[in-house]
């Protein structure tokens, strides 16, 4: 049988989020429907940053009794949840910003229709 | 020092204390801002400031440690390090000092003044730019890459406007998918080596596909070809102040990013950014081509120098630290197009203005406001990389650090698209430039329809009005049309001039541009000082202080005897110093330019820029008798053409012209850039080297002698540039090819081929100065328009001077520049004989001249001497030259060459005697009998040359002897003096004796003639020719000078297909093919968009496997 960790699983799940969130941007035609796209994109690769930091068993990184009785080794690596909570931050503020933009583009083209809003090209 | 976190402390804590400021005022918060930008320039200025003092060279200045920070107390791996090294402090002066200039720009503008909220998200801007410059961890990295694209995405949209909001949209998705590619690669990174700082991360090891992410999402956001549809819609809708920071200001701190990451990366790694950089800035520029909003076209430009960054970070390894390089290019790019958005922005008054295709506001604003001209043309030759120019010497030295590593494909790239870069920048200085009445494609002569149709006489009135009558009735027809077109010139003129107002302070862009000045001279004064070259820089001394007596409006003419004091003082101290052939093209040059500078005296008030640049073109010329080395050399030469440029736009229709110079200048400039790398000696003279060195060095020149198949630039720049500067152009600037393939000649006599030994560069060239005159000759019989008439056959001459020097004998170089010499006197002659007709009858056409020998005397006989000068019948310079030619060529062996010189000799009496028949014998036209004689300043030159060409003819020792004292030792003597006959091995010259005789077989004739049949003579008045009760209403087509050797134009049939102007038409249009349908690939849809950035950073990955 094969083994497959915590962390291998997790990987996998953030490359298939990350996958249907680019096929979602790729392919979707509503604006709304690709911001969706793009936040499963970023949970995806989320997800592989924090299943990245993973230790199977392991212990939060806290310096209190458990960690002294585990050792360092057992400790999930505190770096990559660090970083996935700013990626997190960052995520909302960019989702945001698209959100506004889609508000400012229904008022302007009175459509949320991507194939619709290409007045510049070449 | 103070610490660099106070960069990025700074400005983000008050981008969120800003809203408190705006309580106590509006100017307040501005204030605030603009204080805060002027610190953060300070800032890395200040620690510049201090390296430079206590380090002594620039090899010190490079090691020199760089100023740490750890955050929080902690070392490195586990605090972030902040760190400024000398490269950290050089990009952040420069980000902060445009970003000062940017924001004070938007601040002082009419229209659209920036919002606490807009400062607010440029000091965040910046803050994030700073960060990236200065930060050591990758995560910290990526944050600082999130404050700069979220707040670019926000400032986008500023204005408000749909295109903004719809750009602004495509970037965040296509930022969005590279900003995620970045995450992986950062965490695959620290996955697989338990660090994030630079500083600590291994150099090596499986690590290859993480970074590879890394540096993918870093391309992604640089904008690469064919990802980067997005940006140019950025650049065309967002307000062109925000454009101006996207490009120069977030741009710049990610291109640092990736040059910081460069030490981790494999060969294959920096093979593919140096390949996709050379691929973005080959087809940003071929589609920058084929735009008509001008912000596109910036936008275009804008990706392809960032290109060319990529490339020069991906290929380093050069003669001089990548980072030196990096920072002239970026610092080059970032001022001259922050500088050009800057522009667009204050003459968009109407938001029209800045189109390619608008003509009417562009030249009016070209006469009201001249500095705001001249500094876009700053600007642009700038980011063209003309010297001096940052960008220049960055360009030479990447070209001298890819030639040797046979990276043959790059220096393609970099100089094809620089090439191309040149050719739309000035296609949009032109519409500056040129005159409301310049179609702006003159390249050939225009034969306008000189009776306008409304004129035209009722058939049925014909047969009952005399001739006489009628053609007073046409004359007067044709002096009210006349009168009416000079009239409505001025009507364009103020019908265009309304709209002319810019929009806010010109002073943030003229600093942006001092800067960039100020930077080309420190880094020309850089670069040659190592060769003890600076005497190179006297030209631009000149051109400095010409500009400035521009700017204060002192007459031309005090302009004109400052800038010929110069060169008489520059002569006196130069010429002595030079001997053999530099001595003979340095009298040429100088002496002959003075000659030139006396007919432009008769310029009255102050005419904005012909003094400067005629007397900065000779200084330019002056360098090149005594540069030694290569880099000196290709600097003087760009310049000289530039400069050129420069007066050749000036001519009244002459910008379409003017481009065709450029680029054909540019175009022969790079070949010649990657011949002089080649030399393995540097440049010296009659260095001995490659035939490759050989064949892109004699292309060049030959570019600018202006042979057969390169000499399409010709016509049009000699025919209309201004009447005087044609002469110029003509006698002592096509001079310089030649004098700089006399320098290098020793590259030229190699075989070709082994087994051939008589086949040599010399001798190819031999056949092209043959073709070359023969082509001169047969296409100035064919003109209407005397100027191109002179234009050909200038080019015919310079054939004849080519050919004579590709004999690589003594007679041959001798006659070589004896022809040098004489054209310059002949032909100084004809054009200001010339320019005085045209200047007073106001037409340069043949066929509206006529009889002008009694009106203009003194011109007539000044033609009458250069044409026998020119045509080589005795008793003239010709003579002596046609006879030393043949001489040589028969001497050489060269029976066929001998035979089309001949030939082309004779077609040559064909146009010589249409200009002198045509223009000054004949019937005298109504409207020219109370023209006078030409201007006192055109004649002066006329005389010297004259008495020049007298003395030459009569004495011709006094000019051979010196000559051959000139190439004494070069080659084995094959002739003699006997007193002062000239002998060959075929046979002897005497000019004495030829000129006794020649006047004797002339006058005695005249003299028996006047004698005996004077009373038989009748002057044949004009109206003893009728039109044989015809009526013509084109007064041309029964002219007898129209269209004066048709007979010949039939006979030739298809000899005279124009096939090197077709082959270059081709060209031209392959390119704007490739542009037209490169460009379809960005089709405007934002998903599309998505995709490319998809793909493109798969194909990325794929190459990295591929590569490994």
């Amino acid at each position: 049988m094969i083994q497959v960790t915590i962390t291998q699983a997790m990987t996998a799940l953030g490359l298939l989020l990350a996958i249907i969130g680019l096929w979602g941007i790729l392919t979707r035609r509503n604006i709304i429907r690709i911001i969706i796209a793009f936040t499963i994109l970023d949970t995806g690769v989320h997800l592989i940053m924090v299943g990245l930091g993973y230790v199977t068993k392991g212990t939060a990184p806290i310096l209190d009794g458990e960690l002294a009785a585990l050792g360092t080794l057992n400790v999930v690596d505190p770096v990559p949840s660090a970083l996935v909570l700013t990626a997190i931050v960052i995520g909302l503020a960019v989702t945001a910003l698209m959100l506004s933009y889609a508000i400012r583009l229904y008022q302007t083209y009175h459509t949320l229709s991507i194939d619709e809003i290409k007045e510049m090209k070449w | 020092m103070v610490s660099p976190i106070y960069a990025i402390a700074i400005p983000l804590g008050a981008a969120f204390l800003l809203p408190l400021f705006e309580k106590a005022g509006k100017n307040a918060a501005k204030a605030l801002v603009l204080a805060i930008l002027a610190a953060l320039t300070a800032l890395p200025v200040s620690w510049l400031v201090v390296w430079i003092v206590n380090t002594p060279n620039l090899a010190g200045l490079l090691r020199v440690s760089p100023l740490a920070v750890d955050t929080g107390g902690f070392p490195a791996p586990i605090s972030i390090r902040l760190a400024a090294g000398i490269g950290e402090a050089l990009v952040m002066a420069l980000v902060n000092l445009t970003a000062f200039l940017g924001i004070t720009h938007m601040l002082v503008r009419s229209q659209a003044k920036p919002t606490g909220k807009t400062l607010v998200l440029l000091l965040t801007l910046v803050t994030g730019v700073n960060g990236l410059i200065l930060t050591r961890d990758l995560f910290n990295i990526f944050v600082f890459l999130e404050i700069t694209s979220i707040s670019t995405y926000a400032l986008i949209a500023s204005n408000g406007s749909k295109r903004a909001y719809e750009a602004g949209f495509k970037y965040i998705i296509a930022g969005s998918i590279a900003s995620s590619i970045y995450l992986v690669g950062v965490i695959y990174l620290y996955r697989l080596t338990g660090s994030l700082s630079l500083d600590h991360l291994p150099r090596s090891g499986g690590t290859a596909i993480a970074l590879m992410l890394l540096t993918t999402a870093l391309l992604l956001e640089l904008k690469p070809f064919p990802a980067n549809g997005w940006s140019l819609d950025v650049y065309q809708a967002a307000d062109p102040g925000i454009s101006a920071m996207v490009s120069a200001v977030g741009a710049s701190g990610v291109l640092f990013v990736l040059y910081k990451l460069t030490p981790l990366l494999s060969p294959t790694h920096l093979r593919l950014i140096a390949g996709s950089g050379a691929v973005t800035f080959v087809f940003s520029q071929v589609i920058a081509l084929r735009q008509t909003d001008v912000r596109r076209m910036l936008g275009y430009s804008s990706t392809a120098q960032i290109g060319l960054m990529l490339l020069v970070i991906g290929s380093g390894r050069g003669t001089i630290p990548t980072i030196v390089l990096l920072g002239l290019l970026l610092g080059n790019h970032m001022l001259s197009k922050a500088g050009l958005f800057w522009v667009t922005d204050l003459i968009d008054g109407n938001r029209t203005i800045a189109s390619m295709s608008d003509s009417g506001s562009l030249p009016a604003l070209a006469r009201n406001k001249p500095l705001l001209v001249a500094m876009i043309g700053i600007l642009l030759a700038a980011l063209a990389g003309l010297p001096p120019f940052p960008s220049f010497w960055a360009k030479w030295h990447l070209v001298s650090a890819l030639v040797p590593n046979g990276r043959w494909l790059l220096v393609a790239v970099v100089l094809g698209g620089s090439l191309m870069e040149a050719g739309y920048l000035f296609r949009w200085f032109t519409r500056f430039t040129k005159a409301s009445e310049d179609p702006g494609d003159v390249h050939q002569e225009r034969i306008p329809a000189d009776v306008p149709v409304t004129t035209r006489p009722q058939t049925g009135t014909v047969s009952s009005r005399s001739g006489k009558e009628a053609l007073a009735r046409q004359a007067a027809s044709t002096a009210a049309a006349t009168q009416a077109t000079t009239q409505t010139i001025p009507q364009v003129v103020r019908q265009a001039e309304q709209p002319v107002e810019i929009s806010g302070s010109p002073v943030p862009t003229i600093i942006a541009t001092l800067v960039l000045v100020f930077g080309g001279i420190a880094a020309a004064v850089g670069f040659l000082a190592p060769n003890q070259e600076l005497i190179l820089l006297v030209p631009l001394a000149v051109l400095l202080i010409g500009a400035l007596l521009d700017t204060l409006r002192i007459p031309s003419k005090i302009q004109l005897l400052l800038g010929m004091l110069g060169i008489g003082v520059y002569s006196w101290l130069l010429l002595p110093s030079l001997g053999g052939i530099p001595l003979v093209f340095g009298l040429l040059f100088l002496v002959g330019g003075l000659l030139q500078m006396i007919a432009l005296m008769q310029r009255k008030g102050h005419q904005p820029g012909l003094a400067v640049l005629v007397s900065t073109l000779l200084f330019s010329l002056g360098n090149l008798l005594f540069v030694q080395s290569r880099l000196g050399f290709f600097f003087s030469w760009e310049l000289m053409s530039i400069v050129s440029y420069l007066l050749i736009v000036r001519g009244r229709a002459a910008s379409g012209a003017a481009l065709r110079y450029l680029m054909f200048s540019l175009g022969g400039a790079y070949s010649i850039l990657v011949g002089l790398v080649l030399l393995p000696t540097g440049f010296a003279p009659h260095a001995t080297s490659s035939l490759w060195a050989g064949i892109l060095l004699g292309t060049g020149f030959l570019i600018k002698i202006g042979t057969v198949g390169l000499h399409i630039w010709l016509p049009g720049a000699y025919a209309e540039a201004e009447d005087e500067v044609s002469s110029l152009l003509s006698s002592v600037l096509s001079k310089a090819g030649l004098f700089m393939l006399f320098t290098t000649a020793g590259l030229f006599i190699q075989p070709l081929l082994r087994s051939v030994p008589g086949v040599t560069l010399a001798y190819l060239l031999g056949w092209l100065g043959a073709l070359t005159a023969l082509a001169g000759a047969f296409l100035a019989v064919f003109q209407e328009d005397i100027k191109y008439t002179l234009a050909y056959s200038s080019m015919g001459q310079m054939g004849y001077m080519l050919l004579s020097f590709a004999l690589m004998t003594q007679l041959g170089w001798i006659n070589s520049m004896y022809l040098a010499v004489t054209h310059l006197l002949f032909k100084t002659m004809l054009f200001v004989a010339i320019a005085g007709v045209v200047h007073r009858t106001g037409t340069r056409l043949m066929y509206r001249m006529g009889g002008l020998i009694s009106r203009m005397p003194v011109s007539f006989f000044s033609v009458l001497i250069g044409i026998i000068a020119l045509s080589g019948v005795p008793p003239l310079t010709g003579f002596g030259a046609k006879w030393m030619l043949y001489t040589a060529l028969i001497e050489k062996g060269w029976y066929l060459q001998a035979g089309m010189a001949f030939f082309a000799s004779a077609i040559a009496f064909l146009y010589l005697f249409r200009l002198i028949h045509t223009i000054f014998l004949g019937q005298l036209k109504d409207e020219h009998r109370e023209i006078r004689e030409a201007p006192l300043w055109y004649l002066v030159p006329q005389l010297i040359a004259i008495i020049g060409i007298m003395l030459v003819s009569m004495f011709p020792n006094l000019l051979i002897k010196p000559l051959e004292m000139a190439i004494a030792g070069y080659f084995p003597q094959t002739i003699a003096w006997q007193g002062s006959t000239l002998v060959s091995t075929l046979g002897y010259w005497n000019g004495n004796a030829v000129m006794y005789v020649t006047m004797g077989v002339f006058l005695v004739p005249l003299v028996w003639l006047l004698a005996t049949r004077r009373k038989h003579n009748q002057k044949v008045r004009q109206f003893n020719i009728v039109y044989s009760a015809e009526r013509p209403d084109r007064p041309q087509t029964t002219h007898y000078a129209y269209n004066f050797y048709a007979p010949y134009r039939s006979a030739l049939g298809s000899f005279l297909t124009p096939w090197a102007t077709r082959f270059w038409k081709r060209v031209l249009s392959v390119v704007r093919v490739v542009g037209s349908s490169t460009r379809r690939i960005y089709s405007g849809d934002g998903q599309t968009y998505a995709l490319y950035v998809l793909l493109y950073a798969i194909v990325l990955m794929l190459l990295l496997r591929g590569g490994n």
